[in-house]
């Protein structure tokens, strides 16, 4: 049976399960590996199940350091993928992803912004907003990013890639810049590191960072569910949008914001993580089908795999050290952004690949 | 009924369509002529609202094109743009599927499987069901828009309200035996209480298919009425700058144009 004609209920249990096992996977294994012996007892003791003795530190390790990472990396994982899902859809062409039209750099500079300048800035917003300044400065900051590059693009009246691609190196060379500038100012030791904000990690993750991030990812992603049909059409067309019932102008807007919101709350807490939204939506194009129905849900569940995966990798492969994630995924997403490239430039060749 | 009145439409400073005014009616099919750059697609687009005329207004029955909500409209009228190609690839049923989406809220009933297979049928597309719509011909591939567009007016026997369907050159790519076929079943839809307004360049297919002519020059209407009386000899010399040459077909007996 050839793999493209499964059910995409097949495929959601599929994949469901694979994240489930990649997560598993990712609480065993690390600096310290755990037995599962140790993490059954300590999830039965968490919830009052079991008196069973553990020792304390490895109990510490996983609670308050394992547990929330894996989760929070799973998360992060299927938002960005969803939003490369989404972005895709939107400008209408295979090759755009969060990292490449500024999302995801706009959103590091304004996470940084706050980082950095945090404690000097005291206006009123600033503790109404309370948790949530991050997320809300990033998202800010990532918008007006994407929004710029997505002007510059689509001013000769459709999307030009190649403008787009030179639009967002522009964008985000500012916006390092800025991020640069600013971990060179910095005191705080995490935010000074440059290598935390170019190429992310989960080193710093905690419940709290969870706690924002996965209600956000959870009703972005419901919300994505609710433009799939919109964005369907719009492989046909913007013309066709309107003719079957949506507004194409109100649709675009509404994209691009939700899009935003998935990176720019993942990027604030962990930095910018390139080409899993590329990649993801991609692998499951392949396989199966472009209906983006199909592709918000199941790249949650491969993205947040995916991630997970690169994340236990990038713990262990150097252990007790660990390797900035973006270093994995950049091995692993640029080589396969080539291969798009070029196949992308020769399906150009044989005539309109794009629209 | 379809209602325009005195539209006018213009980019940036040229005047492309000026004071047209013209009704359609359910159950007449209207076909549209007129030499390149006339402003056929034009007037499309604003009867059909996807560009809003400079001047000018179109009605749908009693109510202004721009007032009716997008969704409801969705459900009245259907549009076929000129050949249409797709940046991510999908399947055949999957863009006959997409006529469906103003009927259901995430994923298609039983019912709009069997109207997406019917309409399938009905363009002899339904075998290409799985096909990678890619992989396809382009009179393929227009046959296969043109089953999304019937399967988003496609009516269930108890609605009788009027539908309205436009096609923008339905069958450029099309073989002779489709073309008919295809222009065969446009008009059967027609006498089922729906405005139904096509472009075509083939003026004896207007003179056998159509029921009122509308033949467009440098953007206004030339003229409007029964294919007989509107494409007369003076008619085409004037507009194509051709010498036509009208013979009698000899079964039928109507009239065929040779060049």
């Amino acid at each position: 049976m050839k793999v493209s004609s499964l059910t995409s209920g097949s495929w959601y249990g599929f994949l469901a399960v694979l994240l489930l096992l990649s997560i598993v996977a990712a609480l065993r294994i690390g600096a310290v590996d755990l037995s599962f012996d140790d993490i059954g007892h300590i999830l039965l003791n968490g919830i009052g199940f079991s008196n069973e003795t553990v020792d304390p530190i490895s109990q510490g390790l996983f609670l308050q350091i394992r547990l929330p990472r894996v989760l929070l990396c799973a998360t992060v994982g299927a938002g960005l993928s969803v939003s490369g899902v989404l972005m895709q859809a939107l400008f209408r062409n295979p090759i755009v992803e969060p990292g490449l039209v500024g999302t995801s750099s706009g959103a590091a500079l304004g996470a940084a912004l706050v980082f950095v300048l945090g404690k000097n800035i005291n206006w009123a917003f600033t503790d109404a907003l309370g948790l949530f300044l991050l997320p809300c400065v990033a998202f800010t900051f990532a918008f007006l990013a994407t929004f710029l590059v997505y002007r510059i693009a689509s001013m000769s009246g459709k999307v030009n890639v190649a403008t787009m691609i030179l639009a967002g190196i522009a964008i985000n060379a500012l916006a390092a810049g800025g991020t640069g500038f600013l971990s060179y100012i910095a005191r705080d030791p995490q935010a000074r590191s440059i290598t935390f904000w170019n190429l992310g990690t989960f080193s710093g993750a905690d419940w709290t960072q969870f706690a924002i991030v996965l209600p956000v990812t959870m009703v972005g992603i419901l919300l994505a569910l609710r433009f799939t049909k919109a964005l369907n059409i719009l492989i046909l067309g913007e013309d066709e949008v309107r003719h079957l019932g949506y507004n194409i102008d109100r649709l675009k807007i509404q994209v691009l914001l939700l899009n935003t919101l998935l990176v720019a709350v993942g990027t604030a807490m962990v930095g910018v993580i390139s080409f899993v939204g590329l990649v993801v939506p991609h692998l499951l194009r392949l396989l199966k089908t472009s209906d983006n129905r199909f592709l918000v849900i199941a790249s949650a569940l491969l993205g947040g795999s995916l991630l997970t995966m690169a994340d236990t990798i990038a713990r262990r492969l150097v252990a007790p050290a660990e390797f900035p994630i973006g270093v994995i995924t950049a091995f692993v997403g640029a080589p396969v952004f080539i291969w798009l490239l070029v196949r992308n430039a020769r399906s150009f060749q044989k005539g309109g690949f794009y629209a | 009924m379809l209602r325009a009145e005195h539209l006018s439409f213009k980019i940036g400073g040229n005047l492309l369509l000026t004071d047209v005014s013209l009704t359609l009616l359910p159950g007449e099919f209207t076909m549209v002529l007129g030499p390149n750059g006339a402003g056929k697609s034009t007037l499309l687009k604003l009867l059909t609202g996807t560009e809003m005329p400079y001047q000018g207004q179109v009605w749908y029955d009693d109510q202004p094109l721009k007032s009716i909500p997008l969704p409801t409209l969705a459900r009245q009228k259907a549009v076929l743009s000129q050949l249409l190609s797709l940046p991510f690839d999908l399947s055949v049923t999957d863009v006959v599927m997409m006529g469906r989406y103003p009927y259901f809220d995430l994923n298609p009933t039983r019912q709009d499987k069997q109207i997406a297979d019917d309409c399938l049928e009905a363009v002899g597309m339904f075998s290409f069901k799985t096909r990678a719509f890619a992989s396809l011909s382009g009179g393929e591939k227009q046959k296969v828009h043109l089953a999304r567009v019937l399967a988003q007016l496609y009516r269930q026997p108890s609605d009788q309200s009027v539908k309205y369907l436009f096609l923008d050159e339905p069958i450029s790519a099309l073989d002779i035996h489709y073309q008919h076929q295809i222009l065969k079943l446009v008009r059967n839809l027609a006498s089922q209480n729906m405005v139904v307004f096509v472009i075509v360049h083939d003026i004896n297919l207007a003179l056998q298919y159509a029921q009122k002519v509308i033949l467009i020059d440098q953007g206004s209407i030339y003229g409007i009425g029964h294919p007989d009386d509107v494409l007369t000899q003076s008619a085409i010399e004037t507009v194509f700058q051709l010498t036509p040459y009208f013979m009698t077909h000899p079964e039928t007996g109507r009239r065929v144009m040779i060049c």
